[in-house]
């Protein structure tokens, strides 16, 4: 090994562990001082004191209350609206879905993955956070929302095809990700099957979404801006009730969640 | 001595061959170890990052209360209050669920859900929107969805007669008639009932059995006779149909 071939790999070395450190503290930082931030958007202490250094008195039993009271006041609240609403009742591991109140389909969740955030908040920011449902701003998924077929017609009676019987086999593998308004994400995946392509599938997306996350931290890392912190619940279900619900809800649709 | 200087042009060479795949090599490490620097970043990004932190969050200190206040009239008193705001609130929720008969329609699986007194009374397969895109000729354009909402009865129709409209025409490459013609009206293909929703929605009947269970109408709803049966004499003029 050459000299110059050593001093690069010094320089490189240096140079990607500086950036490691960085890279580790903006984006920790990012993800405590989103909590911070919520917990001072709810705080009732005006006198400016810091939330981690508090403690909090809580009486499990009117907390439980309260929380089943917000989240029946949220259904109430999102039944108002004309369109399909996602219930989220995680404790029980239920998803719901609601027209007007009404009860139109539930699913048995499979399995729940919920951020460190949500359950590291701060009493008052937890009551806050749920005391209204939240708003669906940006989807993506596997599979399309309306799966439009294009269909030309024919000139004439010679060219006219009866319809035949649609292939109705659940064959793609549905995973889709909803990004509420204040910055959460809700991830709906298909419980893995053992196949190949369905492994793939699954860690295909992913991938795609972290790669997405990561090229959007990178992208305010280098203007020295703290990247951005995305707190999420993974949802696990199968795969048939995955699609039932990401074609059920709109594309803005209200989200209410029971933690 | 003279060996060595005659041997010497030859040894040259051999360090000259051998010279070259180190340089090779050297400039595929320039080049590897940036990227493989870079490849490094981008994978602790990725995969180290999220769980690095999702471990920076510190739960906050959580205590219980005052064990005097937890005995405390007044503590009972909220307690009390939060129950019966609760209760209030669990009777104004579940009075949003109507009594009258209704129906659910899940246009993915395509089935059907039929309830009387808040109960699931029956349940099926249906047939729903094909989510077919038909484009004419003339640049007409046709998406046969079958709308997602609350609908509700305006009507109960027996023996009705179908109405084709233009699409149907359009997508058998007829030539359309003028709206009265004689040709647009067809009967028995609708079923013996037919409800209409809004919009020029019905649920209705089909002769076309082997489709059940799939998306295939043009945003009617279809049922199977005895469904149908069911679904007509339980719903009323004014029940409604949630479409999800």
């Amino acid at each position: 090994m050459n000299h110059r071939l050593r001093r690069l790999m010094v320089i490189t070395g240096s140079l990607l562990l500086a950036i490691l450190i960085y890279t580790t503290y903006m984006n920790m930082q990012a993800a405590v001082r989103l909590s911070d931030r919520f917990c001072r958007q709810f705080s009732s202490d005006t006198n400016g004191n810091s939330v981690r250094k508090k403690t909090f008195a809580i009486d499990p039993q009117m907390d439980s209350l309260r929380k089943e009271k917000s989240f029946l006041l949220n259904r109430i609240k999102a039944a108002q609206s004309d369109s399909i609403v996602l219930i989220l009742d995680l404790p029980d591991s239920i998803a719901q879905l609601e027209l007007k109140g009404v009860m139109l389909y539930r699913i048995k969740i499979s399995e729940i993955h919920i951020s460190r955030f949500f359950k590291t908040l701060c009493p008052e920011a937890r009551i806050g956070l749920f005391a209204s449902p939240w708003k669906i701003d940006t989807f993506q998924s596997t599979i399309p929302k309306i799966p439009v077929m294009v269909k030309i017609a024919p000139r004439d009676t010679s060219e006219y095809s009866p319809d035949i019987a649609p292939d109705t086999t659940n064959r793609d593998p549905v995973h889709f990700a909803l990004e509420t308004e204040q910055g959460f994400i809700l991830f709906f995946n298909e419980t893995i099957p053992d196949s190949l392509p369905g492994k793939t599938a699954y860690h295909t997306f992913l991938l795609g979404q972290k790669w997405h996350s990561a090229l959007s931290s990178l992208k305010n890392l280098a203007m020295l801006k703290p990247p951005d912190y995305k707190p999420f619940i993974r949802i696990r279900l199968p795969r048939r009730d995955a699609k039932i619900i990401f074609r059920a809800i709109p594309e803005k649709a209200l989200v209410v969640v029971k933690m | 001595m003279n060996n060595i200087t005659e041997d010497f042009p030859a040894n040259s060479d051999i360090l000259n061959q051998d010279e070259k795949p180190s340089r090779v090599v050297n400039r595929l490490l320039l080049v590897s170890i940036p990227a493989g620097a870079l490849l490094l970043y981008l994978a602790f990004l990725i995969f180290l990052i999220p769980a690095l932190q999702e471990a920076a969050f510190v739960s906050p200190r959580i205590s219980a209360p005052d064990s005097t206040y937890l005995t405390s009239k007044k503590y009972k008193n909220e307690l009390k209050v939060a129950r019966s705001e609760l209760n209030i609130l669990q009777n104004k929720f579940r009075n949003l669920t109507p009594w009258n008969p209704y129906l659910v329609v899940n246009t993915t699986d395509n089935r059907f859900y039929l309830y009387r007194n808040r109960k699931l009374i029956r349940s099926g397969v249906c047939s729903t929107g094909s989510y077919t895109l038909l484009k004419s000729h003339d640049k007409r354009e046709w998406l046969f969805q079958t709308p997602k909402g609350v609908y509700t009865i305006q009507g109960k129709i027996t023996s009705p007669v179908w109405r084709r409209p233009d699409w149907s025409f359009v997508e058998e490459g007829l030539p359309i008639p003028p709206p009265n013609d004689l040709s647009r009206f067809e009967a028995g293909v609708l079923g013996d009932y037919a409800m209409p929703i809004g919009n020029g929605y019905l649920i209705h009947g089909t002769i076309y059995t082997r489709f059940f269970g799939m998306p295939v109408t043009h945003g009617c709803i279809r049922l199977k006779d005895e469904d149908l049966e069911a679904a007509y004499h339980t719903l009323m003029i004014g029940s409604k149909v949630y479409i999800f």
